[in-house]
């Protein structure tokens, strides 16, 4: 093996790294995006059933 | 427009419940965005120790429990932002709509001069409590307001109508004082207020029921007003009394010394009612100038009646001694002195009504000599001398001045320059009259009664009040 393989051996390992700790990366913040959008919409939903539970107009007391 | 005390109706939601729902709003979605977030963390805690897609969905639910507190703050914010703008722009649309419906009533109500009177208690107030015709409660401030522009509705669920222009006069009211029961009339409709005053026996209530029955009988149609009694009651007072007139039996002495109001309204087509207010307190009212402490008519007064009868007057009875014997009972003189009824009626404006010591009164007083009939005072000081003095007069000479000069000169005569003094000096506008209340002296006959005299100073006092009274009238002979 010459000097030249050892240095290709290196770089290709550390793009192996480098795309492996980007993909995982791309996967948490897509999932992060994801839990980030789900969340909103939950709290967009707990508004409404708030809103829709609590604002009615005074009703007459029999 | 605010209405201090609660009323048994529904406020306008933009007025208070509106507020309250935004603060259940905003509590509630901030518990369930705690809940939420809990729960997403829980359960992103179970994940995580599982194997890799495990703890991916782990940060899926952490970061959903973020968002949802994050988020939620956020989306709390803009919708109560926005709430709260869509509140205050109502609060303020609803706000700016009953008050210039309250004020163009209000305008409306002053121009027209329509205010509530109590012919009871004699309250003066802007408006009568209303009643709810479904349940009953009483609606003190019954106006355009938070509780509604045009109509509020009852806790009942009752709709009423809470401004003039929608026919509230029709609902049934009460007075906010005495809780006696009102007539629209009493409130909606332009008025005049007349007491008749002077002492016990001075022919009281014969005038004011026989000025009431010439009104209705004759006065009324010629000015093309259709008369009409606002309460069952007054009208079979009326009835009563022209019956016992009819009779020839004098009227029942008054009893009570805080009389009630005598309504009669008039109505020409097209145009709005006026309501005369009629007051005929029992002359043992003057006796004591506490008395006259209720009367708070004197704070509204459209005139004066001061009824004078010529033979409380010792001058008088001293030129009449000869005969007045036989005719005492008949005549039933008044025993209280026309000075101090007249004193009297002063003393109780000035310490109960605002009237300053000194100050003249604006409203006009008609000084009404009762009861002559009797003897030759027709011929002495009635329409004859009257006539007699404006032929004999070498300048042109108004028949009214013709009678004031006379009666004036008369009283002086009569030794009550006192009276004519604090007259003059006590009202700006005076006229002097002649009538007979019941036309000729009671005795056994059955005679009818038919008052002379009784009409015109009623009518020139309310010709002052409303330029509906106001007519050209010939002065007939009393």
């Amino acid at each position: 093996m010459s000097d030249a393989d050892d240095v290709w051996g290196c770089v290709g390992g550390l793009l192996l790294i480098i795309v492996v700790v980007t993909a995982v990366a791309i996967a948490v913040m897509a999932l992060m995006s994801v839990g980030s959008i789900y969340g909103a919409g939950t709290a967009l939903r707990n508004y409404g059933l708030a809103f829709t539970n609590n604002v009615k107009p005074e009703t007459v007391t029999p | 427009m605010s209405t201090a005390t609660p009323e048994p109706a529904i406020k306008s939601y933009f007025f208070g419940k509106g507020y309250a729902d935004l603060r259940s709003t905003i509590v509630e979605s901030w518990q369930r965005n705690l809940a939420s977030a809990q729960s997403e963390f829980t359960q992103a805690g179970t994940l995580w120790p599982g194997d890799y897609p495990a703890k991916g969905l782990a940060i899926l639910r952490a970061t959903a429990g973020t968002s949802v507190v994050l988020f939620g703050t956020a989306v709390f914010l803009l919708f109560s932002v926005v709430h709260v703008a869509v509140l205050l722009s109502f609060f303020l649309l609803i706000y700016l709509g009953f008050t210039l419906v309250y004020l163009s009533e209000r305008g409306y109500l002053a121009i027209k001069q329509f205010f509530t009177v109590c012919p009871a208690c004699h309250s003066k107030r802007p408006l009568p409590d209303y009643f709810c015709p479904k349940c009953g409660a009483v609606h003190r401030r019954l106006i355009p307001s938070s509780y509604g522009i045009l109509h509020r509705t009852c806790q009942c669920g009752q709709k009423l109508p809470s401004t003039f222009f929608l026919k509230r006069g029709e609902l049934p009211s009460k007075c906010p004082d005495c809780n006696e029961m009102l007539e629209a009339g009493h409130t909606e409709a332009r008025k005049a207020f007349l007491p008749v005053f002077g002492g016990p026996s001075v022919g009281k209530s014969a005038f004011l029921f026989s000025a009431a029955r010439q009104i209705v009988e004759d006065e009324a149609p010629k000015l093309g007003l259709q008369p009409s009694f606002l309460e069952a009651r007054t009208e079979s007072d009326y009835q009563r009394i022209c019956q016992q007139l009819s009779q020839g039996r004098t009227p029942d002495k008054t009893l009570a010394t805080l009389p009630r109001a005598f309504n009669l309204k008039l109505q020409k087509a097209g145009q709005s009612p006026r309501v005369l207010y009629l007051y005929d307190p029992a002359g043992e009212a003057f006796n004591e100038t506490e008395g006259m402490i209720l009367h708070r008519y004197q704070e509204y007064l459209s005139g004066l009646v001061f009824l004078i009868d010529p033979f409380t007057i010792p001058e008088v009875r001293a030129e009449y001694s000869d005969r007045l014997p036989a005719v005492e009972n008949a005549l039933s003189p008044s025993k209280l002195p026309v000075e101090d009824a007249l004193s009297r009626i002063l003393i109780s404006l000035e310490e109960n009504f605002g009237l300053v010591r000194g100050e003249q009164l604006k409203v006009p007083l008609a000084v009404v000599l009762n009861k002559v009939d009797a003897f030759d005072l027709e011929q002495r000081i009635g329409e004859p001398a009257v006539q007699a003095r404006v032929k004999s007069s070498p300048t042109p000479l108004d028949p009214e001045k013709a009678r004031n000069q006379l009666l004036r000169e008369q009283l002086i005569r009569w030794d009550l320059g006192g009276l004519v003094q604090q007259i003059e000096t006590r009202f700006s506008r005076i006229r002097y009259f002649t009538c007979s209340s019941l036309g000729h002296m009671p005795d056994a006959s059955g005679r009818a009664f038919e008052a002379r005299g009784v009409l015109e100073p009623v009518m020139w006092i309310l010709s002052a009040a409303d330029s509906a009274f106001a007519a050209a009238r010939p002065r007939k002979a009393a």
